[in-house]
């Protein structure tokens, strides 16, 4: 053991608290006077403590500053975050102080030439200098990474939180922290040489950062678990919603129906009646019709039948882009089901383009109507994606790359849906002018 | 006699368009007899057998059923592809884009117009179709057929431009008609074997010399309607130019 006098012994431990506190300060980026006076105190107390305790210090501290925290605790309910962030400090410190300590020791071994713990006695006042400055060295360094880290962190944090899983992050690294401890004190009280110690503290840190490591790990695998769940959810949301506008869809359409039958049955008994009230009731009836017919076209609703999640997402978000540009989107399912099984990553890539294609022609034109029909037939699928159009179009040419009907557009769109066909064999596309449409088809043919 | 149908579930209108059908056919001279008018699904369906043509005029929504009419044609169209399918529905009922790919139908005529409209609507399709019947009838082999998975497509061989292949495609025709672009699965020996009215141009084009315009036999490029053009081979060309004066000959007489 190397003796060491009260004075420097009281330094390096309040260097090592102190440090212990910044750290937990710079984790929670909550840095004020208040703190700093009480971080000194409270390091100058316990520094003075650690001159009996020795290792077991550490300890003690984190343990105090946990149980007053529990005590003022609202509920008595540890904050998490809070305590997650000291305890990590305080590994952090640990682990670097006591590198700090030991590289200081290398370095007056080497420097001297002798490997005898005496030295460190008679150069103890450099040595304690020099080992908290190397320890200082190392904190900077720790700080740079952390902080090239920093975006990801806060993630991490963020994830913690949102997730609860504090608890357990809390669980584990007190664990792997008081385990440390007890290594150090038991070190001590059976005097174990130096070397022993430094090898043990290299093998933890480096279990330390697997540790870490792992936690990160678990954390990430946790929150795609829990958006996997939310995302469950939220389908379920939205297709309950649906089918809830789906009904009310097709009450109102039902009524549509019936009602325009009635009106038109009536028109010859209006025609043959003399009373010109009759006819003039009729005419605003007849009007107000028209306005109704804009009720239901195209509904959104339907999109339920579609049984791939990547479709209907495509087709929503395209909905609402449409809706954002003021361009009429109608989808076209009239089928009970729509079945896809395979490719369905490649199918949304070419649809996506196919609809992007026809919203940005569209938009330069005053007919903005973009039809999308999707149709089965046992595994058969067929998607049909419709826009008006104004020119002649040559076949040979559109699918060329930088084709485009637009000269401000690049037109690489379509070349590549021809590049994703012929990378599968089980697509085909069909290109067709009719009425001033152009009608986009992709024909999907299942497997056996 | 080509017989012409009808199903609508409303009977004043059903009334009413049977008189409009039995007018048109009439004021056109056509060949033709209304075989029916049905107000139900189950009612045309026993009176239905598979024509080798036909007129049909047909409502969407019958019933409770929206999809009655789009069924039956669906039905129509597989026994017959060649047959004329008019929809009379209203505004709301109609889905242009599937049924222009599941029936293309010939025309569709909306209620919302008022019965004045309606009436010349059917009256001007009975002519159309006169006037179609007649042009299928000109060329014995008149449509081009292929099949993607489990479906059969066909193309009016008067509206085929050009079939060809491409490098980056194996295994797959492409078809240009006057208004699209298709693509299947196949070879174009087969195509050429079976249809002997198409010209192979040369390896990878089998072309409708009907639907050509120009042939500059220095170059070797032969120009389409829709000014789309291709090259033919060395060995192509006389039997080319062969081919084409007897054409020239055949018109001018």
């Amino acid at each position: 053991m190397v003796y060491i006098d009260w004075q420097l012994g009281l330094i390096a431990n309040f260097f090592m608290l102190f440090a212990t506190l910044q750290l937990h300060h710079y984790f929670l980026k909550s840095f004020s006077i208040r703190y700093l006076i009480s971080d000194i105190t409270l390091s100058l107390i316990f520094g003075y403590i650690g001159l009996f305790v020795d290792d077991i210090l550490i300890l003690l501290f984190i343990c105090f500053i946990l149980l007053v925290n529990w005590i003022f605790a609202k509920k008595h309910q540890l904050d998490m975050e809070n305590s997650n962030s000291l305890i990590m400090a305080a590994n952090v410190e640990v682990v670097l102080f006591s590198l700090g300590t030991y590289t200081a020791r290398i370095i007056f071994f080497v420097a001297n030439g002798e490997w005898k713990l005496r030295i460190l006695e008679i150069y103890q006042q450099n040595f304690i200098t020099v080992s908290i400055l190397i320890n200082l060295i190392y904190l900077a360094i720790f700080l740079l990474i952390i902080h090239k880290f920093h975006a990801q962190i806060v993630k991490l944090w963020i994830q913690i939180e949102q997730y609860n899983l504090g608890k357990r992050v809390f669980e584990m690294s007190f664990s792997v922290f008081v385990s440390f401890m007890i290594i150090l004190i038991i070190s001590d009280l059976q005097s174990v040489t130096a070397t022993i110690q430094a090898s043990t503290i290299l093998i933890f840190s480096v279990v330390l950062i697997v540790t870490y490591r792992q936690l990160i790990f678990f954390i990430r695998t946790m929150a795609i678990q829990n958006e996997a769940k939310e995302k469950v959810v939220y389908n379920k949301q939205l297709n309950e919603y649906l089918t809830s506008v789906q009904q009310q869809y097709t009450e109102l359409r039902k009524f549509k129906h019936d009602f325009q039958n009635i009106m038109l049955a009536m028109k010859p008994l209006v025609d043959d009646s003399d009373s010109v009230e009759l006819k003039d009731y009729y005419q605003d009836i007849v009007q107000e019709r028209d306005e109704m017919c804009l009720v239901s076209r195209g509904n959104i609703a339907q999109i339920g039948a579609v049984d791939s999640d990547p479709i209907r997402g495509l087709i929503i978000q395209k909905f609402f882009i449409a809706k954002s540009e003021q361009i009429d989107f109608h989808l076209e399912l009239t089928q009970k089901e729509y079945h896809f099984t395979n490719d369905t990553l490649v199918i949304v890539r070419i649809l996506g383009i196919l609809l992007d294609n026809a919203f940005e022609y569209v938009k330069g034109i005053s007919d903005k109507e973009v039809t999308c029909a999707i149709t089965q037939t046992d595994k058969t699928i067929e998607i049909t994606v419709d826009n008006p159009i104004k020119e002649n179009l040559n076949f040979k040419n559109i699918f060329k790359s930088g084709y485009s009907t637009k000269q401000s557009h690049s037109g690489f769109g379509l070349a590549n849906v021809r590049r994703l066909i012929s990378e599968t064999d089980n697509l085909y596309l069909e290109t067709k002018v009719l009425h001033d449409h152009l009608m986009m088809t992709l024909i999907i043919v299942g497997g056996d | 006699m080509f017989p012409v149908f009808l199903l609508e579930d409303n009977e004043i209108q059903r009334n009413k368009y049977t008189e409009y059908i039995t007018n048109g056919i009439l004021i056109n001279d056509a060949s033709m007899k209304l075989k029916g008018s049905f107000g139900t699904v189950d009612s045309f369906l026993q009176a239905y057998t598979p024509q080798e043509q036909g007129l049909y005029f047909l409502d969407m929504e019958i019933l409770d059923d929206k999809l009655a009419g789009l069924n039956i044609a669906e039905k129509i169209r597989q026994d017959t592809p060649l047959a004329q399918i008019v929809f009379i529905t209203t505004h709301d009922e109609l889905s242009l884009t599937t049924l222009e790919r599941k029936i293309a139908p010939m025309d569709y005529i909306l209620k919302d117009k008022g019965l004045e409209n309606i009436k010349q609507r059917i009256t001007e399709d009975i002519e159309t179709a006169q006037q179609n019947l007649q042009k299928y009838s000109h060329c014995s082999k008149n449509l081009l057929d292929y099949k993607i998975g489990g479906r059969y497509f066909s193309i009016l061989m008067d509206d085929v431009i050009m079939l060809y292949t491409q490098k980056d495609a194996p295994g797959r025709i492409f078809a240009i008609t006057r208004n699209q672009l298709a693509e299947f699965n196949g070879s174009l020996n087969t195509f050429e074997e079976e249809y002997p009215n198409l010209f192979r141009c040369n390896r990878s084009y089998l072309v409708n010399l009907d639907n050509a315009t120009t042939y500059d036999s220095r170059t070797r490029s032969l120009d389409f309607i829709d000014g789309s053009n291709c090259e033919v081979s060395f060995r192509k060309n006389k039997e080319l130019i062969k081919i084409l004066s007897r054409k020239l000959k055949k018109e001018i007489h």
